[in-house]
């Protein structure tokens, strides 16, 4: 299975540490690109730093000021890390700490179209939002409102060695953070 | 000879965040200190990181303006850094140029001809308004629903004006109220 790959290409969080936090989730895996709340910080021993990455939710208005996943692609292998070259087999596994982000307006987002859920679709999928239970923006023809929500800006792609023969590239799509 | 816009970012938190810095290009010249809006990304051949900037207007957006601010380095014919009167330079049309997002509490300093007149000069704000397109105009209150910037003291800027008594010019200095 492929895993979502996404590349910060602008983002306030680059320069302002206090929007880069630690987080982990004790339910499941968290690919990067995906948005969660970060409403408690881990009650475990040695995790006193660690906030607990949440589902976002419409109860309590928990989709908007969500942050997003973005931890360096070392893939595991087995116990090993770093063995396989692919990115898209990258997953931050459960109960394991990974780095997240506070995206802020007019961020500039590269992601590949594994990072959301469903196809594009098309130039009518002006947006993809937050919503309920889910841990990956939804395309959609417009903004939601008070919601974590991005603009499509193009198709783009990012260069993966693929094992095609013909292009070792990735469809992606750059966007701009227009809602939080 | 028209005189130009001067900016001096004063403290402007697009300084420390890289993200709030970007590439645009105008079908139109435009001085440093002018807001635009950004409407496409990348649509020409070589620019795929740059914007097209337009003029805010009440159709395309009176809020989320971005400033243009760049490097004075005059043009003299085909040559640039010639002329060292920075109220000579301008961005010429389809010229890539460098532009920040205004933040609230940013403070900048304005120079007389960056501003639309507006209620005149040493007005309690400057909005961005339909009628004044790129230019930010002076107003007597802060506009509802706009870019806005509060006025805080007439200063000035030290340049070679060529007077016998005085080198300097009138300038305003702002901070940004309003996003």
């Amino acid at each position: 299975m492929a895993y979502g790959v996404l590349i910060p290409k602008a983002i306030a969080a680059s320069n302002v540490d206090s929007w880069v936090r630690p987080a982990i989730c004790t339910t499941l895996p968290v690919e990067n690109g995906s948005v969660f709340s970060l409403l408690t910080k881990s009650a475990t021993t040695g995790e006193g730093e660690v906030w607990t990455a949440l589902v976002p939710a419409s109860s309590g208005s928990h989709l908007t000021d969500v942050w997003m996943a973005y931890e360096p692609e070392l893939v595991m292998t087995g116990s090993y890390r770093g063995l396989d070259p692919d990115v898209r087999n990258f997953i931050n596994p459960v109960n394991k700490v990974f780095t997240a982000f506070k995206p802020q307006l007019h961020d500039i987002l590269l992601m590949s179209e594994d990072c959301f859920s469903g196809a594009w679709g098309g130039v009518t999928n002006t947006h993809a939002n937050c919503t309920n239970a889910g841990w990956q923006l939804v395309w959609g023809t417009s903004q939601t409102a008070s919601v974590l929500s991005v603009a499509y800006l193009k198709t783009d792609y990012i260069s993966i060695a693929t094992g095609a023969m013909d292009t070792q590239r990735l469809t992606a799509y750059t966007v701009e953070v227009v809602g939080l | 000879m028209t005189v130009h816009g001067i900016l001096v970012p004063n403290q402007i938190a697009a300084t420390n965040v890289d993200a709030w810095n970007r590439s645009a290009v105008s079908a139109t010249a435009v001085d440093n200190g002018n807001v635009v809006i950004l409407s496409t990304y990348g649509a020409a051949t070589g620019n795929s990181e740059v914007w097209t900037a337009i003029a805010p207007s009440t159709s395309n957006g009176l809020t989320g303006v971005w400033m243009v601010y760049d490097p004075e380095l005059v043009w003299t014919s085909s040559y640039r850094g010639l002329d060292p009167d920075v109220r000579n330079f301008y961005v010429g049309a389809n010229k890539v140029f460098s532009i920040f997002h205004p933040q609230i509490h940013d403070i900048i300093t304005l120079s007389t001809n960056a501003i639309a007149t507006g209620t005149g000069a040493a007005s309690t704000h400057i909005n961005c308004t339909d009628a004044s397109g790129l230019q930010l105009e002076w107003a007597n209150s802060i506009g509802s629903s706009v870019f806005a910037a509060k006025y805080l003291k007439t200063t000035y800027f030290s340049i070679g004006t060529g007077a016998m008594d005085t080198q300097r010019i009138v300038a305003y200095e702002f901070e940004v109220v309003a996003l």
